[in-house]
């Protein structure tokens, strides 16, 4: 590699950091000020990329691509306006990380709507009127709109410093942004700061799709592609800091490209090839990141999070009326295949292992007040840890037990560098863990099966049968249910949910609350790796999936959908929601639509989960 | 109780055009990959109405119960389940991805019914993952890069740079290609080898080292958006000046399309030339597909078109729906497609389709492929003891 | 030899000297209130005490053995109990539970995962909230309560591992003037049976005159006097500093 080559390589580096900012920057703004974790961003991005070809085939000509980039991130701002003004709004008062469910939906409608719009194939864009060529840099060819890109970026961060030093509403979007309670209280229109925020951030998540034209065709995809990319440079840089997103999104952009530059290189006799760790680069960044400052690059420690109580309700603590409910409903489970068809006893798998699953993503997310958005890790190390197991010919029993364990050792390693965060530090450290170990499976083809996967999972024979595995199911997962909610009712239960109430208390009552959130992991992730390896037995087959970024997502719906603060609430929500997908998908083939739609009615309906507004309502009426 | 709903659901299924009726069950990534497989759709649903127009199979009408599998294998498996046991499918066919097709073709083992894999590539799929209940129509991702062998040999140039998302089907076109290569010129070098995630190709980047290994030429098994990127970058950045590119899959027109005026010349592809084959029974098909979708067709209609027909030629032949029997009948079948005859090879459950090698060109404004060829799929497959030597005993 | 001995503590925050070298002594019965006007240094020498805060220079005894920079989960384990000016407990749990975990975590028993802790040291509980007035409310969830029960749940908690030192941060803010005096003659009432010694800092001048054997004064970060009640309200820098201030108006 020349000098030359070198140097045009950062200068590739800093035009994907300048698309990396644009995505960013409106996620920061809109976190900072709502703290909505707003899953929908990488969708407003590809509404936005989409809106601006249409538009711009649509006037023609020179003018028509330049006035479609801001009429594509207009457009995308009275969107996000809607969408706020709309679901958003209704839930602000619901308990925290609920929003998150909103935004899921929204995912789920939009990407559809896209489809229904434009069709599946992707729409390849014109190339930029005027800048459609290159740029002769030290001999070599960039392209002229690359450069224009690095322009823009440090512009946009400067006008948006400037909104938000010079304006009024600049002003009042930095103080919400240090203490939104205040603003509540200086008797400023909340509801409007929110809505303007929310344009704004989606604005600028739709001029960067818009931004994209030149470069890249619109497609499907695009959503959770970029979602990912902009919460790691949020996050890197520090929440809320728009210079701290400038730097990480320049930090993983020029990383990523050197890594291409790179390529293969001798080592100790083999070649690593370095663009194959661009699946996974930024996730290593962000975990170094948070490891060594645990508020991102730019960002500052929460002045009163450690000082102020969690908002949490009181916890009955369940007594001998839930258990003997919770035996009557295993039992009723039990008789399902004396009743049903094969195939609902193979739904009624699905819906148990992902019961389990979400128990134990509850167990942290509930009592323990930590959101790991990447809890699929445990789940996939279960599973595979089983899957591998069963390969060497163990016996089931021996690796459903095995399973368990080997999450649990992966829970308390996670878990020990992620207590040391808190808030959405804590869940995407979580998720970088899971990217890591997720990588480690898509790569290793020798152990792993890489992005194949492993086949010919098979159960012991006595479980072979459908409903004798459900039975299997039910007993493993129940046992493991039956021990998680006793440990929520033991001492180290009181001290978790003492920990997340009030940590400054229990510190003063010899509480070690740090101790008590690192020991509540392994704990939680025995159950989701023994989910997972009743997943690997059931499907008889596996792959990366099963740990991936959607199994992850999949399981905070499934607890925000039953509820946080019910003990029911996600068995509930992994049951409604694997049984909507299931029917919904058959019916009709704009399921995503349909389901994300009824997600937001259930929102809107049900703002403290299905199983705590039912339980809440039954309280009003008695 | 159990028997009581059994019998229930029983005299629903008497009426008499369900009992003649065949139900297939097929199942696929729609909504992961709506590129290809909304034509992958309209291509079985035309075939299906002809089949059914024709009197159906052996006086049986045929129905497909189609299902979304959300692009992952848990859900494929559970997906399948229900199509077997619910819907009482005799069969299944479908898939796209690779681990979705190996999930799917494992679940066929377990449970004894015939899996017609319609689209995932891996070589995985008839060889060393392969089993007695799943047959194959795609050509694989081996066949395919041995196919452009010969056109990549004549091009005599030493020095190679290679680029492929990183899964296993590039991985696995990288593999073959250096090695097939490298068996036919031994002075070759791969200069440069660049593998970045599906979907998420850092174009500028990878053209940037691509071009700073010096290459001679360039293998690619990008597709889809990455391929657009790679496309619009290389040119942008003269990477493809008096290089020649070998890119599998870029002649396939949901792949190719979207390039448009982008569409860089000469490149050697395996793809699908729909308008310029004048062979009687593609003409046919597509003026019938034109007919009935107002659209032309992809080469996802013909694979769902193919898949469709070799399902129905399986069920004519077995004259039954038990699964030993198809899988028999599936044994050495011939079916007439709209590439012409294919067989599914007794030895490893693969079919002969071949595919369309030629290089791109420009044409009003739209990809098409010239001086293209279509290479037999029979001939790009490695010798039988070899293929023994893969595949597990039954 | 005193309970409680800080010998010049000093800590800094960037180039502000919050705390300037600061001794007192606090003995075992005795009730000692730190106070001070807005910035004063006394919220951080409480903390420096508490071990919340580490302190730059200077010394913490208790019994005369070192704990200068020990934890507050290290101090609860040699017997310094603590409440808080923002009064919080444990919100999603009873009244009860509270103190239980409270107990709990004396008994070295609160990482125990498979015992039932409802009903671990119950009567205990139940002792101590009768004592600090709240056994009426003992089944009630700890949100729903009035601010003045939650400040004395509060004390009930920093009670439950039988402290030697109560460490009182503000223990009347919030509260209304008769509760505020109620408050103070049961954590009296408890001092003097028991021989517990008490530091709390206080804005009330009421509460402080009226519940405290000695008042330390702090301004900017340095002790400017100590004393009975009468010493400091005699005390013409006191007068100048703090209590004029005071004498203006309500606090």
């Amino acid at each position: 590699m020349t000098f030359a080559d070198l140097l045009v390589q950062l200068v590739n580096g800093l035009a994907q950091a300048s698309t990396l900012f644009l995505l960013a920057s409106g996620l920061s703004l809109i976190f900072g000020v709502t703290r909505v974790v707003n899953f929908a961003h990488g969708s407003f991005t590809m509404v936005g990329l989409y809106a601006a070809i249409a538009m711009a085939e649509r006037l023609g000509g020179a003018a028509g691509f330049w006035l479609a980039l801001p009429l594509a991130a207009l457009a995308v701002g009275v969107l996000g306006a809607v969408a706020e003004m709309l679901i958003l709004r209704r839930v602000y008062q619901a308990p925290e990380l609920f929003q998150l469910l909103a935004t899921f939906g929204l995912v789920l409608v939009l990407k559809d709507a896209a489809l229904w719009l434009w069709g599946p194939e992707d729409i390849f864009g014109p190339r930029a009127p005027g800048l459609s060529g290159s740029v002769e840099l030290a001999g070599l060819a960039v392209p002229a709109w690359d450069l224009f890109l690095i322009a823009l970026a440090p512009l946009l961060l400067l006008a948006l410093e400037a909104l938000l030093a010079r304006t009024r509403w600049g002003v009042l979007v930095r103080a919400a942004t240090e203490d939104r309670h205040m603003v509540g209280a200086l008797g400023v229109n909340q509801a409007w700061l929110f809505t303007g925020v929310f344009a704004l951030g989606s604005a600028l998540a739709g001029l960067a799709g818009a931004l994209q034209m030149p470069r890249e065709p619109a497609s499907l995809g695009l959503d959770l592609v970029t979602v990912t990319d902009a919460f790691v440079v949020v996050v890197i840089g520090g929440l809320g800091s728009l210079r701290g997103a400038f730097l990480a999104a320049a930090l993983v952009g020029v990383v990523k490209t050197l890594c291409f530059a790179l390529g293969g290189v001798e080592m100790g006799g083999t070649t690593f090839n370095f663009s194959k760790l661009t699946l996974v680069v930024e996730f290593l960044l962000m975990a170094l990141t948070l490891v060594l400052r645990p508020w991102g690059l730019a960002g500052r420690a929460p002045a009163a999070a450690q000082e102020s109580p969690a908002l949490v309700e009181w916890v009955r603590v369940p007594g001998v009326r839930f258990a003997a409910g919770a035996g009557a409903a295993l039992l009723a489970a039990a008789a399902l295949p004396l009743l049903a068809d094969e195939y609902a006893v193979v739904l009624a798998t699905d819906i148990a292992v992902f019961a389990l699953f979400a128990v134990s993503l509850h167990f942290l997310m509930g009592p323990g007040g930590m959101a790991p958005f990447g809890h699929a890790a445990f789940f996939g190390v279960g599973a595979y840890a089983a899957g591998l197991l069963a390969q060497a010919a163990w016996p089931m029993a021996a690796a459903l037990l095995a399973a368990p364990l080997a999450a649990a050792a992966a829970g308390l390693a996670v878990g020990w560098f992620c207590v040391r965060l808190s808030g959405v530090y804590l869940a995407m450290l979580t998720l970088a863990f899971a990217q890591i170990a997720w990588s480690v499976a898509f790569q290793w083809d020798d152990v792993t099966g890489g992005s194949n996967g492993l086949v010919g999972i098979r159960p012991a024979p006595w479980a072979a049968d459908k409903a004798h595995f459900y039975w299997l199911v039910l007993v493993f997962g129940g046992t493991a249910l039956a021990l998680l909610w006793r440990v929520l009712q033991s001492p180290f239960g009181f001290a978790l949910r003492a920990a997340r109430d009030n940590p400054r208390r229990a510190q003063a009552l010899g509480i070690d609350a740090r101790r008590v959130q690192w020991l509540a992991f392994p704990a939680a992730a025995a159950a989701a790796g023994l989910a997972g390896a009743l997943f690997a037995y059931s499907k008889g087959s596996l792959s990366p999936e099963a740990m991936g970024i959607a199994r992850s997502v999949d399981g905070l719906v499934m607890v925000l959908l039953g509820g946080l603060h019910t003990l029911a609430g996600p068995v509930a929500g992994a049951a409604l929601f694997t049984w909507l997908q299931d029917e919904i998908i058959r019916r009709t083939d704009y399921w995503r639509l349909i389901l994300g739609a009824v997600i937001l009615l259930l929102v809107i309906a049900f703002p403290r989960g299905v199983v705590g507004g039912l339980r809440h309502a039954w309280k009003e009426r008695s | 109780m159990k028997r009581i709903l059994a019998m229930l659901a029983l005299a629903l299924a008497a009426s008499a055009t369900q009992a003649q009726t065949i139900r297939i069950g097929e199942m696929n990534s729609y909504k992961t990959f709506p590129a290809f497989l909304e034509p992958y759709r309209k291509g079985w649903q035309l075939a299906l109405e002809e089949v059914n127009a024709a009197g159906g199979v052996n006086g049986r009408k045929l129905e497909v119960i189609s299902r979304d599998d959300n692009g992952n294998p848990g859900d494929a498996v559970r997906v399948a389940e229900e199509l077997a046991s619910r819907e009482q499918a005799v069969l299944l066919m479908g898939g796209f991805a690779s681990n979705v097709g190996l999930a799917l073709s494992d679940f066929a083992k377990q449970r004894r019914i015939v899996f017609l894999a319609a689209e995932p590539l891996t070589d995985k799929l008839v060889w060393e993952g392969g089993n007695r209940y799943t047959f194959r129509l795609r050509a694989s991702t081996y066949m395919q890069t041995a196919m452009l062998i010969p056109e990549a040999a004549r091009a005599r140039k030493k020095r190679w740079a290679l680029v492929y998302p990183n899964y296993e089907y590039g991985q696995a076109a990288a593999a073959a290609f250096k090695k097939l290569l490298k068996a036919r010129q031994p002075d070759v070098e791969f200069v440069a080898e660049q593998a970045p995630p599906l979907g998420k190709l850092d174009a500028g980047a990878v053209v940037q080292a691509l071009a700073a290994a010096k290459p001679d030429a360039v293998f690619s098994a990008l597709f889809g958006p990455d391929l657009a990127k790679f496309v619009r970058e290389g040119n942008t950045r003269g990477l493809f000046r008096g290089r020649e590119v070998v890119n599998l899959l870029a002649g396939e027109p949901e792949y190719l399309d979207p390039l448009k005026d982008e569409t860089p010349e000469g490149w050697i592809v395996t793809g699908y030339p729909w308008a310029d084959i004048a062979s009687p029974e593609h003409r046919r098909f597509l003026d019938a597909y034109r007919a009935r979708w107002n659209d032309y067709p992809r080469l996802g209609s013909v694979v769902g078109y193919t898949s469709l027909m070799s399902v129905a030629a399986a069920l004519k032949k077995a004259d039954d729906t038990d699964t030993e029997k198809l899988v028999a009948a599936f044994k050495g079948l011939p079916v007439g497609t709209p590439f012409g005859r294919i067989t599914y090879r007794a030895l490893d459950h693969q079919s002969t389709m071949g595919a369309f090698v030629g290089r791109l060109a420009k044409k009003d404004g739209r990809g098409v492929m010239v001086d293209w060829v279509y290479r037999e799929g029979i001939a790009y497959l490695p010798p039988d003891d070899e293929v023994r030597r893969l595949r597990p005993a039954d | 030899m005193a309970l409680l001995e800080a010998e010049q503590l000093r800590k800094r925050f960037g180039g502000v000297a919050a705390v300037d070298g600061v001794s007192f002594a606090v003995a075992a019965g005795e009730r000692v209130a730190l106070i001070g006007p807005n910035g004063a240094g006394k919220s951080t020498c409480f903390n420096l005490v508490g071990g919340q805060l580490a302190p730059d220079e200077g010394h913490v005894r208790l019994h005369g053995h070192e704990v200068t920079g020990t934890p507050p989960r290290g101090l609860f384990r040699l017997g310094v109990g603590r409440t808080f000016q923002v009064a919080a407990a444990f919100a999603s749990m009873s009244v009860v539970e509270n103190v239980q975990l409270a107990l709990l975590s004396r008994a070295g028993r609160a990482f125990g995962a498979l015992a039932r802790a409802v009903t671990a040291f119950r009567a205990e509980a139940r002792a101590l909230l009768l004592r600090t007035g709240l056994d009426a409310l003992a089944d009630r969830p700890c949100g729903q309560l009035a601010y003045g029960d939650v400040k004395r749940l509060d004390l009930a908690l920093a009670l439950a591992n039988q402290p030697r030192l109560l460490l009182m941060d503000e223990p009347t803010a919030g509260m209304a003037p008769a509760e505020r005096h109620a408050l103070m003659a049961l954590v009296s009432a408890i001092a003097r049976e028991s021989g517990l010694a008490v530091l709390f800092t206080e804005h009330d001048m009421d509460v402080v005159f009226g519940h405290a054997d000695r008042i330390l004064v702090l301004d900017r970060g340095r002790l400017i006097a100590a004393g009975d009640a009468a010493t400091v309200r005699a005390d013409p820098e006191v007068k100048r500093l703090y209590l004029g201030e005071a004498a203006e108006g309500p606090s």
